[in-house]
């Protein structure tokens, strides 16, 4: 018998493949020995250095603070903070027939002691856009009416309760028939406390406007208006005008009421530009004196800086919250570290690419995660009296291998 | 008609070309890996020694002079398989490990010239290894995983000068790949993991020549010469940071070996000695000694036992039995300078098939790699290997 030629290569083909899928192999099983012996200049260990913040400085700038669920109305720490208020009023209501208007608003904390805060309520110009989310008490003091006041009403020193106070009619019914509602304004000369009420980004008992109305078929109504736009419009009177660099400083300082906030170096010439960071853990001895948080603390956003103004910190650009670092620091504790696991890969990353250049290293800048939060600040030594305070970088890191073949 | 015999080779071809696997040793992960010796089919049952054999079904790939296929196109592809138990210091793993190792492709051009493609490893490396550490915050794992190998892919000629004397030449087309990946992970949170990779290509011309003479009817002798190569290397380094280096091109020296074989036939029995060595000693890396490299030098002795080569003979008796044994000294040294060795048996049996148109090779080596009193550690082989030779009629000649 003869086999084609075509089929004795086949049978061929079959056998070689059949073998190869019978024998199998064993993957990633480690052999006992070895590591140790392996001859490699250099294996990638990993390796653990740790590097002081070689400057501090702080500057303040004025916290936005219309998104935060907040509202602040009260001094504390030479800081004064307003509110600005709008309702939605002309979606709810058909015609401008209003017989009152009531706002409630529902106080959740205090700051600090003292007698009951004396408010007064003035309108918001007509047409004066202003932007929840932008809005500071800058750009808003120059467009309201001083003279005339609206409302009053008063704050005292608690944690919970709820306020109210009668909005003049004529304005109510002026927003509806206009469509659009310019809001309020709440201000008052002296206060010796903060008050904190829910804001419209707060979850519950943010503030309404109670109204009776008469429908156009005559017909009497009630209803609670909600809050289109709220804001804490803070102002703080402080010994240095806002964007000057206060250089070379002993505490670090980041307020969320203050909007105070520090710019630390690391030299990381002693890195090697090929290195992979592993892990970096930030550490800050706090100066507990000027330190002040409740409970739960205060939220510490790191973030690297991306252009050189420290000249100007006016125009200094901080990378967006995607790439900064976030941790909760407490009053009462000795030290505070970035040492959550989100923190500290965000960390890595921000010390990945100093080190490898992919961005330029102009500082780290800590920043209160919340501006206009709350009356929460931090301080940290920056080492400037004592080194050993300075805070640290403890940067995890290995280089990569030698080749089998490298010279 | 070529064109269709082709249409069936390539897949085989790429089956062999995709990977050369061998089973874990730490040795593997010096200079080029592990050498890869084969002769024959053949000759694997009879510890390793063929160079000076000639059969009908024994492609020779270290002699290409030691051919006897007469008119026939003859083409052989062999597999391996290797089950490797390593010890250290009390501790064992097996590692396991098969795969396509070669093939050899011969046409007869004419009744004294023989055209020979081949494909053959020369060496491999395959290994991961593994390490705990801990420091005072945290505890991580390296891993070192290492695969590659280098292959020499040939084209020569056979050339029959008179009887019982020939000679002849390969060039080979050496090239190959070897991959490191160095991984380092971390038990807690927090941690970023790293993974980098160096890849490295290799490439080089490379020569092998070989002779068998037969003063006598029963006696061959065979010589083979394979120079050294001169292998351009290219690295790249991709980095756990995303980011990748490539190195400059630098050379490797592959080094030269000189083999010497010698056989005896009888009705029945073959008997079979080798020696080969291969000048590791000389192995350089951009031109500088690499230290604690020696000579490769390998022993080899076998019998083989063929009750008939009549095709009309009873099948039992047509199957070869064989029987050898190798001593080797590898090209590396353990840190007190100690060469590493292998003692080896082998085992090995030939089935013919479609009368005598063609073998089924099969063989068994059983032996110790090491032990190194430094590492005190030692591998254990089982390797089975198995070929499949076979030829046809192609081409018809007028006379």
């Amino acid at each position: 018998m003869r086999i084609s030629k075509y089929k004795m290569f086949n049978y061929l083909g079959l056998f070689a493949f059949i073998t190869a899928i019978l024998a199998g192999c064993t993957n990633d099983k480690p052999l006992p020995s070895g590591y140790e012996l392996l001859p490699r200049e250099n294996k990638g260990d990993v390796l653990v250095k740790t590097v002081r913040a070689n400057k501090a400085s702080t500057f303040w700038e004025t916290p936005i603070a219309g998104s935060r669920n907040t509202l602040l109305l009260g001094s504390h720490d030479n800081v004064k903070s307003f509110i600005a208020m709008r309702f939605l009023t002309y979606t709810v209501l058909d015609t401008p027939s209003v017989n009152s208007a009531v706002v409630r608003l529902t106080q959740s904390y205090h700051t600090g002691d003292g007698d009951s805060i004396s408010v007064s309520v003035y309108p918001i110009e007509p047409d004066y856009a202003w932007v929840e989310s932008e809005v500071v008490w800058n750009d808003i003091k120059d467009h309201f009416n001083a003279d005339s006041v609206i409302a009053r009403f008063k704050v005292a020193p608690i944690d919970s309760g709820v306020i109210e106070f009668p909005l003049d009619l004529a304005l109510v019914n002026q927003w509806v028939a206009n469509d659009f509602n310019d809001g309020i304004i709440m201000m008052f000369d002296h206060a010796d406390f903060m008050a904190e009420f829910y804001s419209s980004n707060a979850s519950s008992n943010w503030g309404k406007l109670h109204v009776t109305y008469t429908k156009k078929g005559g017909t009497p109504d009630t209803t609670d208006l909600d809050v289109l736009s709220d804001a804490s419009l803070l102002e703080f009177n402080a010994q240095i005008p806002e964007y000057q660099l206060d250089d070379q400083v002993d505490k670090l300082l980041v307020g969320n009421l203050t909007g105070y906030r520090s710019i630390i170096n690391f030299d990381l010439s002693g890195i090697p530009k090929n290195a992979t960071i592993h892990n970096v853990r930030l550490n800050f001895h706090i100066d507990r004196e000027n330190s002040d948080t409740r409970s739960f603390g205060m939220r510490i956003k790191a973030t690297p800086i991306l252009n050189d103004s420290l000249a100007n910190p006016e125009n200094l650009e901080f990378a967006n919250d995607s790439k900064a670092a976030t941790d909760v620091a407490l009053s009462t504790l000795q030290q505070f570290d970035f040492s959550s696991a989100e923190a500290m890969l965000a960390m890595n990353t921000i010390f990945q690419g100093w080190v490898s250049g992919q961005l330029t290293n102009y500082g780290l800048g800590l920043l209160p995660a919340d501006p206009g939060l709350n009356t929460a600040k931090m301080s940290f030594y920056s080492g400037l009296a004592d080194s050993s305070l300075a805070p640290t970088a403890r940067i995890t890191y290995s280089v990569p291998p030698t080749g089998r073949f490298d010279p | 008609m070529i064109k269709k015999h082709f249409n069936h080779i390539i897949p085989i071809f790429i089956l062999f070309v995709a990977s050369t696997c061998f089973a874990d040793s730490y040795y593997s992960a010096l200079g080029l890996g592990m050498p890869r010796y084969f002769v024959s089919p053949k000759a694997v049952g009879m510890g390793g020694a063929g160079i000076g054999v000639v059969d009908r079904f024994t492609l020779n790939a270290m002699n290409p002079a030691a051919l006897n296929i007469g008119n026939i196109t003859t083409v052989a592809v062999d597999f391996q398989y290797e089950n490797v138990e390593n010890k250290y210091s009390g501790n064992k793993i097996t590692t396991r490990n098969g795969n396509a190792s070669g093939f050899r492709f011969i046409v007869p051009l004419k009744a004294y010239l023989k055209m020979i493609m081949s494909l053959r490893p020369l060496a491999a490396s395959r290994y991961v290894f593994q390490k705990r550490f801990s420091n005072d915050s945290v505890t991580y794992d390296r891993f070192v995983k290492g695969s590659g190998g280098l292959n020499a892919a040939g084209l020569g000629l056979q050339y029959i000068v008179m009887p019982g004397l020939a000679v002849g030449g390969v060039i080979n087309f050496n090239f190959g790949s070897f991959n490191e990946e160095w991984k380092t992970e971390f038990s807690e949170p927090g941690y970023k993991n790293s993974d980098d990779k160096i890849n490295s290509h290799l490439w080089g011309g490379g020569l092998q020549l070989g002779i068998l003479y037969n003063p006598i009817k029963n006696l061959g002798i065979g010589v083979t010469y394979q120079s050294s190569s001169n292998l351009r290397t290219n690295t790249q380094t991709e980095f756990g940071t995303e980011g990748t280096i490539e190195s400059e091109t630098i050379r490797l020296s592959y080094p030269s070996a000189l083999g010497a074989g010698v056989s005896f036939g009888f009705s029945k029995l073959v008997l079979a000695a080798d020696f080969f060595t291969q000048f590791w000693n000389k192995y350089t890396v951009a031109g500088r000694d690499i230290n604690n490299f020696g000579a490769f030098k390998r022993y080899s002795g076998g019998i083989e036992y063929l009750n008939s080569r009549d095709p009309l003979a009873a099948y039992g008796k047509k199957i070869s039995y064989r029987l050898g044994g190798y001593f080797a000294q590898l090209p590396f040294k353990d840190i007190a300078g100690n060469a590493v060795k292998e003692k080896f048996m082998s085992f090995g049996l030939g089935f013919p098939f479609q009368g005598n148109q063609g073998r089924v090779d099969t063989a068994v080596e059983i032996g110790t790699r090491g032990p190194s009193s430094q590492m005190n550690s030692q591998d254990i082989v089982i390797r089975i290997s198995g070929s499949v030779t076979g030829g046809e009629l192609w081409f018809q000649r007028r006379h």
